[in-house]
């Protein structure tokens, strides 16, 4: 069976671009554009991955990070956060506790390679 | 020994020398005094009166008995003698006394007109002016001033200003240092910044200097630079402005080129079905700019970063020599054909010292890419060594070279020289010699015309500080 992942960007175009990135790589893979969405989204399909942008209309990536970590049948979900924001990325990542981050504009290989790292990590 | 006791000797005459030439000075200093005293005019006036008076008496009698015998007409010389006397002695006083009048009139007339003069200036308003005791008190002082800080005349002369109340209290060391400076070299050398509580409560920025006077008074001179604080305020919003403007242009900029980037992938990798040759190449160009962009994109927020004084080194004791190596063996995977033609020389027995790696090999990695960018041919030596108080590193290439007139320009952002435009970010050296400027080193370009370019720079022994 196809790992599920879920991706989260308010920006259309890169969110629909990263979608078939993942499926064309042979990953069942659903968008949510914002924060709210995104969780639940989450919590109705429990995906084996989450790629999810920092600056969403609402909540914050980080935010939707710390509370699907408080949430004990999500918590185990790797999650990677992207960001055109680099300067705070990386206490972002360490303060919300999610597994990575990826700077904006990314390397594909970049991104299949860290996918494929927590996905199989993580489950 | 021997120079030592030299060093002695000489010592010793000289302090001789010294002793001998103080004592003569105060000598001449005393000689000076009573020759002052002699020639001074009550004395003068006194010394003159007393001699024609004792001269008078002495010899008008005797000349008188020498030359007339007869008794009853010395008598009646005699009363007209004393008359005479005092007609001699009173016109002889009369002029004693009119030079001096004259000389002190005229001295005093040139008081007066420096007087007005410096008058005329306090009272002008260019700057503001007070006179101060040393208990506290200001005692006197101009319009200027009395408007600055919002005050009246009655006030003042009432004494209710007193110029360490007008002070807040954050700005006290600014005074102390003024005090001290006055105490031992009584003017300050330089004006201070500082602010005044005004009568209402509200604040104005000022510069002052101040001389003493005697050993309880001095004056001060004020200005007013509310003007300058608030163009010096608006020039600080305004970098703050620019600064935020970059940062939020980078990172608008940023996902628009993920989205593109994510897309030529797509294409290129053959995601989104075959794709021929032509389009493959076409499709490469597009990926190489976009990777350009996204570089410019880095390089615009790591200067910006720089030129606001926001990034910090992180400094290590290392060997330069690792990191020269590790900038060849990178060097040499991006040239792959043209790797034997990067050289580098190191330099033995360097010492360690402290730098920030990361940096350096940033600084390293552009130099030796724009040397392997702008020559075409030849080789590209890489040397460190010893010199010019510190570890000098140099990147010599074999291309065009620089015209002499822009071998400082090519340090500033955006200065592609000439008409060789190669690819590039425009701020490669830019960030360089910030960084090495933050390592309290020196960056430089040297070149002659069609035999390359070098590039040097120095990394000193000094401590640095970190910023």
């Amino acid at each position: 069976m196809k790992k599920k992942i879920l991706v989260v960007d308010d920006e259309a175009s890169l969110l629909k671009l990263t979608l078939l990135r993942l499926e064309v790589s042979g990953y069942e893979a659903f968008g949510a554009a914002d924060g709210k969405a995104g969780l639940e989204l989450a919590r109705q399909k429990i995906p084996d991955l989450i790629i999810l942008d920092v600056i969403l209309p609402g909540m914050y990536g980080d935010e939707v990070t710390k509370t699907l970590k408080k949430d004990v049948s999500l918590k185990q979900i790797p999650i990677i956060l992207i960001s055109a924001e680099v300067e705070t990325l990386e206490a972002r990542t360490r303060e919300s506790g999610a597994d990575c981050y990826l700077r904006k504009p990314f390397e594909t290989k970049e991104l299949l390679g860290m996918v494929e790292k927590h996905i199989s990590s993580g489950s | 020994m021997d120079s030592d006791s030299e060093d002695a000797a000489c010592f010793t005459a000289k302090q001789g020398l010294l002793n001998l030439h103080n004592e003569a000075q105060t000598a001449w200093k005393r000689m000076n005094k009573l020759s002052r005293f002699l020639k001074s005019s009550p004395f003068r006036v006194v010394a003159i009166y007393a001699t024609v008076s004792f001269l008078w008496i002495y010899f008008s009698d005797t000349l008188l008995n020498a030359l007339v015998h007869d008794p009853q007409i010395v008598t009646r010389i005699s009363v007209f003698k004393g008359f005479l006397f005092v007609l001699v002695t009173t016109i002889l006083l009369y002029f004693l006394i009119r030079r001096d009048v004259l000389k002190m009139l005229q001295r005093d007339n040139a008081l007066r007109e420096s007087e007005t003069r410096l008058r005329r200036f306090y009272e002008s308003g260019m700057v503001g002016a007070a006179y101060w005791n040393t208990r506290g008190a200001i005692t006197d002082a101009n319009n200027k001033f009395l408007e600055m800080i919002g005050y009246t005349r009655e006030e003042l002369t009432a004494g209710k200003i007193e110029w360490n109340k007008l002070t807040p209290p954050e700005y006290r060391l600014v005074d102390e240092e003024c005090v001290k400076e006055l105490r031992t070299m009584g003017v300050n050398q330089n004006p201070s910044e500082k602010e005044y509580i005004r009568k209402d409560g509200t604040r104005i920025p000022i510069a002052f200097a101040c001389a003493m006077l005697d050993e309880e008074n001095g004056i001060g001179i004020i200005l007013d630079i509310t003007d300058r604080k608030k163009t010096e305020e608006a020039l600080a919003a305004l970098a703050v402005a620019k600064s935020k403007f970059a940062s939020t242009i980078s990172h608008e900029l940023r996902s628009p080129l993920a989205a593109i980037k994510e897309a030529t992938n797509l294409v290129l990798d053959g995601s989104m079905g075959p794709v021929n040759d032509g389009q493959k190449d076409v499709l490469g160009t597009a990926k190489d700019n976009i990777d350009r962009l996204g570089r410019l994109i880095n390089n615009v927020l790591v200067y910006q970063k720089m030129e606001t004084g926001k990034f910090s080194l992180v400094l290590n004791e290392d060997d330069i020599n690792d990191v020269v190596r590790e900038v060849h063996k990178n060097a040499m995977l991006l040239a792959g054909g043209r790797s034997a033609d990067l050289v580098i020389e190191l330099g033995a027995d360097l010492p360690k010292i402290k730098f920030d790696k990361d940096r350096i090999f940033q600084v390293l990695t552009n130099l030796s890419t724009n040397a392997m960018k702008y020559s075409e041919s030849g080789a590209i030596v890489i040397q460190t060594q010893l010199g010019n108080g510190g570890i000098h590193i140099s990147v010599r290439d074999s291309g065009p070279g620089i015209k002499t007139e822009y071998l400082e320009k090519i340090f500033e952002p955006f200065s592609q020289v000439g008409d060789h435009h190669k690819e590039g970010t425009g701020l490669g050296l830019a960030i360089s010699k910030e960084i090495v400027l933050a390592h309290h080193g020196r960056i430089w370009a040297e070149s002659e015309a069609r035999k390359g370019s070098a590039f040097h720079f120095i990394l000193p022994f000094e401590e640095i500080g970190s910023k």
